[in-house]
């Protein structure tokens, strides 16, 4: 019994110390004779893209794990439901409509179409039969479908306004084109979610066991879940219109979890994953920008991590099946 | 006040927005100390009239349990009093261990967000009087159903409920553990009313101290044991025949049924 939570406090001492390290040394990496003007303005661009990364792997960890749970499908992300190529294409809309950028008009437009996206996928899996590989399936579909809407919009955008090409590395997931002015819309859905987690954690833990027992012990159930689902499909959402799509680190992130504190009890794996995910992807993005750089050039960060994370995502579909057959 | 009793005012379940009658017309007393067992075919609403008294299900009509109504009160206040047990369909990947489930019992009751020393004595001491005090390390997706059933049973009594509502106890148990479940019941029954369902006949007549008999979603017997072993009764109940023996020993009714 104690042995679950002495694991999850060395994790959490472990991951908080790499995500310090690396923190500390990615932001001061190779700026030994550089003039101090320009040293600052490199310094505040590398804190920015640290801060959003790591808000955007907590919140896509945190997510990830929310919906597995709430879902009772270990295969789900926001990536994987749709709400990645809801919220692109939404946001390329606002680009090419509005022009201006308000951040929380953008916001609310992301949102509307990630949620839209994401009502999608869960009404189509359910018609479809509501297994866990039903809610992949449909959610292929759906991002497939986005996805390619998204890219139409990008050629569009790009016609109209050839300034705008930066809204590409959207296309792919990249802190590349990251502003300070970004950061506070993405510390109000991370407060959120750290608010969610303790009202929502023990309800998880009754629905993981099942719906009825949920209900027995005083809980709704489907109200959880829908709440769940929305706040997951808002604030990863807003991740998208802030760093563009991420996948597979929803996914991965509340796996690595479980295997290293070795439980599925949700008040542990949920603080664990969205650590997970900030570690990722600060890891991921330094990789890409002190290392890869180099050598061919900063790759998105989104490309790296569905590199390692589909792997994942096709080793836990294997696992699933090979008991069944 | 109705204290420390169990009152069933013509209710009445239905599903699909009244296409399925699930039960039609339930009238039943359960007293403290008075063990209920639910018998019938498949279907014939035993677990609808269950998950209505726990409040999971609607129904229409009064559900009275210790003056509280049970649509009309917050799950959280029904949660404390009473526990439900029922059947489990549990994930894979993502499952609890053992004890963690069982702790999951004690939510209601327990006040932080991390259970207590006390919640995991509590936890401990139910899995050891269930005898699966082994198991409570493993994951729920990889006990034997058999085992889970216990777990279930565990988890319905982690809270120590005045009220329990057990879903076929018995289902997947050999016959040695069937005893221990019956044994575990009775004893329950002295502290807290207990209402449960099942298959078995012999189980349901060795364990309840008052039998309901339910045949598409209607009472058609109630009462002691002796009232509802009756040849016409249990015909009615499964559509097949019945050979109704004494016990030498306890002058009890013992049904057979006939394999023809």
């Amino acid at each position: 019994m104690f042995r679950k939570y002495v694991c999850f406090f060395t994790s959490l001492v472990i991951i908080l110390l790499l995500i310090g390290m690396i923190y500390y040394v990615s932001l001061y990496y190779g700026l030994n004779e550089v003039p101090q003007q320009i040293m600052d303005k490199i310094v505040l661009y590398r804190e920015t893209r640290l801060i959003v990364a790591l808000l955007s792997g907590l919140i896509l960890g945190f997510t990830g794990s929310v919906l597995q749970s709430s879902l009772r499908n270990p295969l789900v992300d926001p990536y994987i439901l749709g709400i990645g190529g809801g919220a692109l294409f939404a946001t390329y809309m606002y680009h090419l409509v509005f022009k201006i950028t308000n951040l929380y008009w953008g916001a609310l437009i992301a949102s509307i179409g990630g949620l839209t996206a994401l009502a999608l996928t869960l009404v189509i899996a359910e018609t479809i039969g509501g297994s866990d590989v039903a809610y992949v399936l449909s959610g292929i579909g759906v991002s497939s479908m986005f996805s390619g809407l998204s890219i139409a919009t990008y050629y569009v955008i790009i016609s109209v306004n050839p300034a705008a090409s930066y809204v590409f590395t959207l296309l792919i997931g990249s802190f590349v084109n990251v502003t300070p002015s970004r950061i506070p819309i993405m510390i109000w859905p991370s407060l959120v979610l750290v608010i969610s987690y303790f009202i929502f954690s023990k309800p998880l833990n009754a629905m993981v066991i099942g719906d009825d027992y949920a209900k027995q012990l005083g809980y709704n159930p489907r109200f959880i879940r829908r709440i769940i689902t929305i706040l997951s499909g808002i604030t990863a959402s807003i991740v998208v219109m802030v760093s563009g799509i991420i996948g597979f680190i929803g996914l991965v992130s509340p796996h690595i979890a479980r295997l290293i504190i070795k439980s599925n009890d949700n008040r542990l794996v949920i603080p664990i994953s969205g650590l997970i995910g900030s570690l990722l992807l600060i890891s991921t993005d330094n990789f890409s920008r002190i290392i890869l750089s180099s050598l061919v050039g900063e790759i998105p960060v989104g490309a790296l991590a569905s590199s390692f994370g589909s792997p994942f995502f096709l080793f836990l579909l294997i696992r699933r099946f090979r008991g069944r057959v | 006040m109705m204290l420390d009793k169990i009152v069933l005012d013509n209710v009445k379940i239905v599903y699909k927005k009244g296409k399925i009658i699930a039960i039609k017309n339930a009238n039943i007393v359960v007293k403290k100390g008075e063990i209920l067992g639910i018998i019938g075919s498949n279907g014939a609403g035993k677990t609808s009239l269950l998950k209505a008294i726990a409040g999971i299900v609607h129904y229409s009509g009064l559900i009275y349990i210790d003056g509280y109504e049970v649509s009309h009160t917050p799950h959280k206040v029904i949660a404390r009093i009473l526990s439900y047990a029922g059947d489990m369909d549990v994930p894979e990947i993502l499952s609890l261990t053992v004890l963690e489930a069982v702790l999951t019992s004690r939510y209601p009751v327990s006040k932080g967000f991390f259970e207590s020393e006390e919640d995991i004595k509590k936890a401990l001491e139910v899995l050891e009087t269930l005898g699966i005090l082994e198991l409570k390390d493993r994951r729920l997706d990889e006990l034997s159903s058999g085992e889970l059933r216990k777990v279930i049973l565990a988890m319905a009594l982690a809270r120590e409920p005045r009220v329990i509502l057990l879903d076929e106890p018995d289902a997947h148990l050999d016959m040695g553990s069937k005893i221990v479940v019956s044994r575990i019941i009775k004893e329950l029954g002295r502290r807290s009313i207990v209402i449960f369902t099942t298959h078995d006949i012999l189980f349901a007549i060795n364990t309840a101290s008052k039998v309901v008999l339910l045949k598409d979603g209607e009472i058609i017997g109630y009462g002691t044991v002796d009232d509802i072993v009756k040849n016409d009764l249990l015909f009615k109940t499964y559509n097949a025949r019945f050979k109704i023996l004494l016990d030498p020993d306890t002058n009890k009714p013992v049904p057979i049924p006939f394999y023809e």
